[in-house]
């Protein structure tokens, strides 16, 4: 039997804090799309049941035409049930709706059991009020495969656990062969248990350069008592994130061709960011804004965050006769500023100096 | 640092070459040509290389303006000290394999690191070449070869690095057009509007936020409102049945209801449809019966018309043979009255009539006036010859007694005069007399003719009348009224006559027409009691006979047709799904169908009810989802606000920290230059001077009892205190290591007493730098090396 472990889809994100609004709403649809294609992937590959950890939705309230949109591809699966759970940003969101579909079923804040063959999947939404009893009402059966559902941090106490943390601790030697989490928006695996293992499926998407890497979900197969988990890739784009060190760089042409380096190979459906590292003279003339245009036209985004530093000789500027050198003097003799603000008032004077214009 | 010796291999004009140099005043006269400059300039690309151009112009591209003709290396070697240690600069230009460079420690021979050899002058000094030009070399170009005349200028020349595009104003600027963004007034800089776009999508939020709220307080309201539709449904569907059961039963009773009827109409169709003796009668034929009564009627009806009016005819015939008629009397009553003598031929009235207008006429004219005479005056003036002699003889005795007595004597004229007006007199009345005669008998003619007439017409209507005796009435009143009664009796002569005549005709009319009606009306009788009696009716009264007929017929019609009608009803009555006991209540429809209008309402009112709070849910869910987008926005917003208020601040301070760099630079220099300068121009001048620097490092020096521009002195003078301006830079540049001054001939505009002032000068300066003197004219040199 194949059950499919996804979360943190976060359907109706705004997504504009890391991309302009036409760029945020393509990128909202698309994982969207992605879910669509996942339910079809159930349908289609005979899943038995598709298990959402929680964060289904971004926020509470919800276009309904989404609404509508996620009904209609749980519909289009008829032979597959949808378990949803909950998370910390859709616990209040209307969904499921009154007349939701039959193969549509929902984990409440009591341990809420679903059993497939010999396989028991239960969840239940951790809440203020049950947070510290729900470890203790957890019953499973050793001889059947079992998977947990929930939705949180993960934290090791014996004490009192936060309200939407996941005590593993409490959670060891309760016959979970599974537990599947959501919260984590990065695949992560590790023990539970003597029996069992838990994991972060991660997000589907990466909705941001915070969601860098591989992205979808675990395909779980159920065969007689065992359970094998394998992650698969599901994500229409990745984000990747790659760091380029430019110590060095004479100018813009030396910069651009370390960021080529950095970008040989990533495919042109990716969102590709590009961190500039190193030391660089403030003479340098870096042309970030140029640079990412040239490089736009590669990928299906594409953005450069730079965190060079800027070198400063410190012992040529000591005794130098020159505007320059007094001008360093000067700003490092400052003590009302700190050291990121020296860097910055000296690239920017230097750059002043040679008749150049010097962006943050 | 000072220079030892240099060999130049191939440089200009130059070709192994080989100069050594003192330690203090190096000073070298040479003819114009022969290469002083080219070693200043050897001396220079040894320390800092060419300035990297491809100008045409060899003024302003040093390395291909001494590039050697001839062939060979073109470079060569500067042996020099710092710092106690020798070293040797090697150089070889060359544009195809590239320059070749050395730094050689002397002591051991090899290689060193101690300065970078690709940028030697300014590794030794901190200077680019830019500034060791504009110090330690004084080059036969015009001495004030800054920009201007301010120290501040000069030192930003000499101290700008190498390959700098813009000044100390460029720079600030270019800060400035930075900073104007933040500068804006009006509200309209970019802080101002990103925080006014952070209002903005705060306002949103809280909006989306208010949506989110309206939201979560309406999903109660529709859950209770899709309860309550439930439960009406439910309800609905129970009233539904039922009212089903309900719409059965009447069903069921309409059925029974037209059955029973059905049957009992065909019974009392049967019923009348016996009387008829087996012939039921037609509508038509009823019609045609009744047609011939009416027959039957309308003919004895003409029957007893012509009867009457037969008797009348017969009664006017016997009367009319008696003469007894009114009009019979009248003939008689006229005859006695007026025509006992028989009636007036015919015309003899009009002619009376006549006779009695004319007789009027006449004695009208009687009465009138007599026509005017007219005489025939040429009868009556011509016709008497006596009086027209008179009066012609009259009128010349007249003349000529007027011309008498004009022309002779008086009295006899006046005589003559009168004799001829007797004359004249006597003529005219034989005229007049004759006139009067004439009119006279002219009114006696005309009477007499008239009274003729008149008597005669008079008498035909006097003997008219007295034939009717009418004599005593008015003459014509008497004509007219006999002449009214003639009409009248003949009128009614005529009308006896044709009352008669018409009295026998119509007798004779009538007596056939009887006699057809009569006919006609026994047959029609027969006809229709044979008709009558075939279905049924014995009755004598024909008509009444009929109506009985046509009243059954009615009935058995009447009764025919509900037959007919209950049929059609029975069939198209519902055939009820199910039989009902006879005990069966009563289903009150009315109230079950008012039962369900109300749900109906009801739930359709709750279904509006719930769109409508759809409706609402959409829209506040539609703006409550753009809360994460507002949210992130403001989040957004207030970094970027944050990062452009640390921009603002990062540009601020830049141009705090230049200017105070600028001014920092300009007072470290600025006291040590004063002082360097003053010495030296007291030096030149051979007297104490006082030098003032201005807020803008422009310079006045102190002369005549005040201050003075720079441009009030000579151009001599001016060259010298160049010199000196220069002479005291260096002073205060190059504090560690000293340049070597190079001096290309740079006094050749200097009058006697000026050199003697420069010779001054030049002792001074080489007692502190090692200084390469060159000069073309033996005029200018020192004689102090």
């Amino acid at each position: 039997m194949k059950i499919i472990h996804c979360a943190d889809i976060h359907l109706g994100s705004a997504l504009t804090a890391h991309f302009n609004k036409e760029v945020a709403d393509e990128r909202n649809n698309e994982v969207t799309l992605t879910f669509e294609r996942l339910a079809e992937a159930a349908r289609s590959q005979g899943v038995r049941a598709v298990i959402i950890a929680g964060d289904l939705f971004d926020q509470k309230s919800v276009k309904k035409s989404l609404i509508d949109t996620v009904l209609k591809a749980i519909a289009g699966a008829p032979d597959t049930d949808f378990l949803y759970l909950k998370g910390n940003h859709d616990k209040d969101t209307p969904f499921p709706p009154e007349d939701m579909p039959e193969n549509l079923k929902v984990f409440g804040t009591d341990w809420t059991y679903f059993d497939y063959g010999d396989v028991t999947i239960a969840g239940v939404r951790l809440t203020k009020e049950n947070c510290a009893s729900v470890y203790g009402t957890l019953n499973l059966k050793a001889g059947r495969t079992n998977i947990v559902v929930m939705h949180g941090k993960l934290v090791r106490t014996s004490g009192k656990a936060p309200e939407d943390a996941v005590n593993i601790l409490k959670l060891a030697g309760k016959n979970i062969d599974y537990l599947a989490l959501g919260d984590y928006h990065a695949y992560q695996k590790d023990k539970l248990d003597g029996r069992g293992i838990y994991c972060y499926s991660g997000c589907l998407e990466g909705r941001g350069f915070d969601e860098f890497g591989e992205k979808g979900y675990v395909l779980l197969e159920c065969k007689r008592g065992n359970i094998s988990d394998e992650f698969v890739p599901f994500a229409k784009r990745s984000v990747i994130v790659l760091e380029a060190d430019i110590s060095g760089a004479g100018g813009q042409a030396d910069i651009e061709k370390a960021i080529g380096t950095a970008v040989q190979g990533i495919g042109k459906e990716n969102l590709v960011r590009v961190r500039l590292t190193g030391l660089l003279s403030p003479e340098t003339h870096k042309g970030i804004n140029y640079l990412t245009q040239k490089f736009a036209d590669r990928f299906y985004y594409f953005g450069i965050k730079d965190e060079t530093r800027v070198k400063i000789d410190y012992e040529a500027c000591k005794d130098g006769v020159s505007l320059k050198s007094e001008f360093i003097r000067t700003v490092l003799a400052d003590a009302s500023l700190d050291e990121e603000q020296k860097e910055h008032i000296i690239a920017m004077g230097i750059n002043a100096l040679m008749g150049e214009r010097y962006e943050l | 640092m000072k220079i030892k010796k240099c060999y130049i291999e191939n440089f200009g004009v130059l070709s192994k070459r080989a100069f050594d140099f003192d330690s203090g005043l190096t000073e070298i006269c040479e003819e114009n040509g022969m290469g002083k400059s080219t070693l200043a300039v050897f001396i220079k690309a040894m320390l800092f290389g060419f300035d990297k151009n491809t100008r045409k112009d060899l003024d302003e591209n040093e390395r291909k303006k001494y590039k050697p003709w001839q062939k060979g290396n073109y470079g060569g070697y500067l042996d020099f000290e710092v710092k106690g240690k020798l070293y040797r600069i090697e150089k070889s230009f060359d544009d195809t394999e590239g320059d070749r460079v050395r730094l050689i420690d002397l002591a051991s021979g090899g290689d060193t690191e101690d300065f970078d050899k690709d940028n030697l002058g300014a590794s030794i000094f901190g200077i680019d070449e830019g500034g060791y030009e504009k110090s330690a070399y004084l080059s036969q170009r015009d001495p004030s070869c800054f920009k201007s005349d301010r120290l501040y200028t000069k030192l930003s020349d000499l101290l700008e690095e190498e390959n700098d595009m813009g000044s100390y104003e460029d720079a600030m600027k270019l800060l400035e057009e930075a900073e104007s963004p933040y500068k804006k007034r009006g509200g309209n800089d970019r802080i101002t509007a990103i925080e006014n776009e952070i209002s903005q999508a705060l306002s949103d939020l809280a909006a989306a936020e208010k949506h989110e709220e309206l939201l979560s307080q309406a999903m109660p309201d529709k859950d209770a409102l899709s309860k309550k539709l439930e439960v009406l449904e439910a309800e609905q569907k129970k009233a539904n049945a039922e009212y089903a059961a309900a719409i059965e039963w009447e069903k069921y009773k309409r059925y029974k209801q037209a059955k029973d009827s059905y049957e009992a109409a065909i019974k009392d169709k049967s019923v009348a449809e016996a009387t008829f003796n087996g012939k039921i009668p037609t509508s038509d034929e009823l019609d045609d019966i009744e047609r011939k009564l009416k027959v039957i009627d309308l003919e004895q009806s003409k029957h007893d018309e012509a009867k009457a009016e037969l008797k009348e005819a017969q009664n006017k015939q016997n009367l009319l043979s008696a003469g007894e008629t009114p009009e019979q009397k009248r003939i008689i009553e006229l005859k006695e009255l007026l025509f006992k003598e028989g009636l007036p031929a015919e015309g003899e009235i009009d002619e009376a009539i006549k006779a009695y207008r004319k007789s009027s006429d006449l004695k009208a004219r009687l009465s009138e006036p007599l026509p005017p005479y007219k005489p025939d005056y040429k009868k009556l003036f011509l016709g008497s010859k006596v009086a027209l002699s008179l009066a012609i003889v009259g009128v010349i005795v007249l003349i000529a007694g007027i011309l008498i007595e004009i022309l002779a004597d008086r009295i006899a004229g006046k005589v003559v005069y009168a004799a001829g007006i007797l004359s004249f007199a006597a003529g005219a009345y034989i005229v007049i007399a004759k006139y009067l005669k004439g009119k006279n008998e002219h009114s006696e003619s005309h009477k007499k003719s008239v009274r003729g007439e008149y008597d005669i017409e008079e008498k035909k209507v006097r003997d008219f009348l007295a034939r009717y005796g009418m004599t005593e009435k008015d003459p014509f009143e008497a004509i007219m009224q006999i002449s009214k009664k003639l009409s009248e009796y003949v009128a009614l002569s005529e009308k006896v006559s044709d009352e008669a005549k018409e009295a026998a005709e119509k007798i004779e009319e009538l007596t056939l027409k009887i006699a057809e009606a009569e006919n006609k009306i026994i047959g029609l009788k027969t006809e229709v009691s044979l008709y009558l009696r075939e279905r049924g009716e014995e009755a004598d009264d024909l008509y009444q006979a009929y109506k009985n007929l046509r009243d059954r017929l009615n009935i058995y019609e009447i009764r025919r047709g509900i037959e007919v009608a209950a049929k059609r009803n029975l069939e198209n009555c519902e055939k009820p799904e199910r039989e009902f006991e006879d005990t069966q209540q009563e289903y009150d429809t009315r109230e079950l169908r008012q039962t369900l209008n109300k749900l109906s309402a009801d739930i359709d009112e709750t279904r509006k009810a719930l769109i409508r709070l759809d409706n609402d849910i959409a829209y506040h869910t539609d703006y409550a989802a753009q809360k994460c987008y507002y949210k992130e926005k403001t989040e957004t917003l207030k970094e970027r606000l944050k990062k452009e208020k640390y921009y603002r601040g990062i540009v601020q301070k830049t141009k705090a920290c230049l200017e105070k760099a600028k001014n920092n630079l300009a007072e470290k220099y600025i006291g040590e230059i004063r002082y360097a300068f003053g010495r030296y121009l007291s030096v030149v001048t051979g007297k104490k001077i006082e030098v003032l620097v201005n807020q803008e490092l422009g310079y006045e020096i102190h002369e005549g009892g005040q201050y003075r521009d720079i441009k009030y002195f000579s151009r001599g003078y001016r060259d010298l205190f160049d010199i000196c301006q220069r002479l005291a830079l260096a002073d205060a540049l190059f504090k560690d290591e000293k340049p070597f001054l190079i001096l290309d001939d740079p006094f050749k505009n200097l009058d006697d007493k000026k050199m003697q002032a420069a010779n001054k000068l030049l002792a001074e300066i080489a007692s502190k730098y090692q200084v390469i003197y060159f000069v073309c004219h033996t005029s200018r040199k020192l004689g102090l090396s």
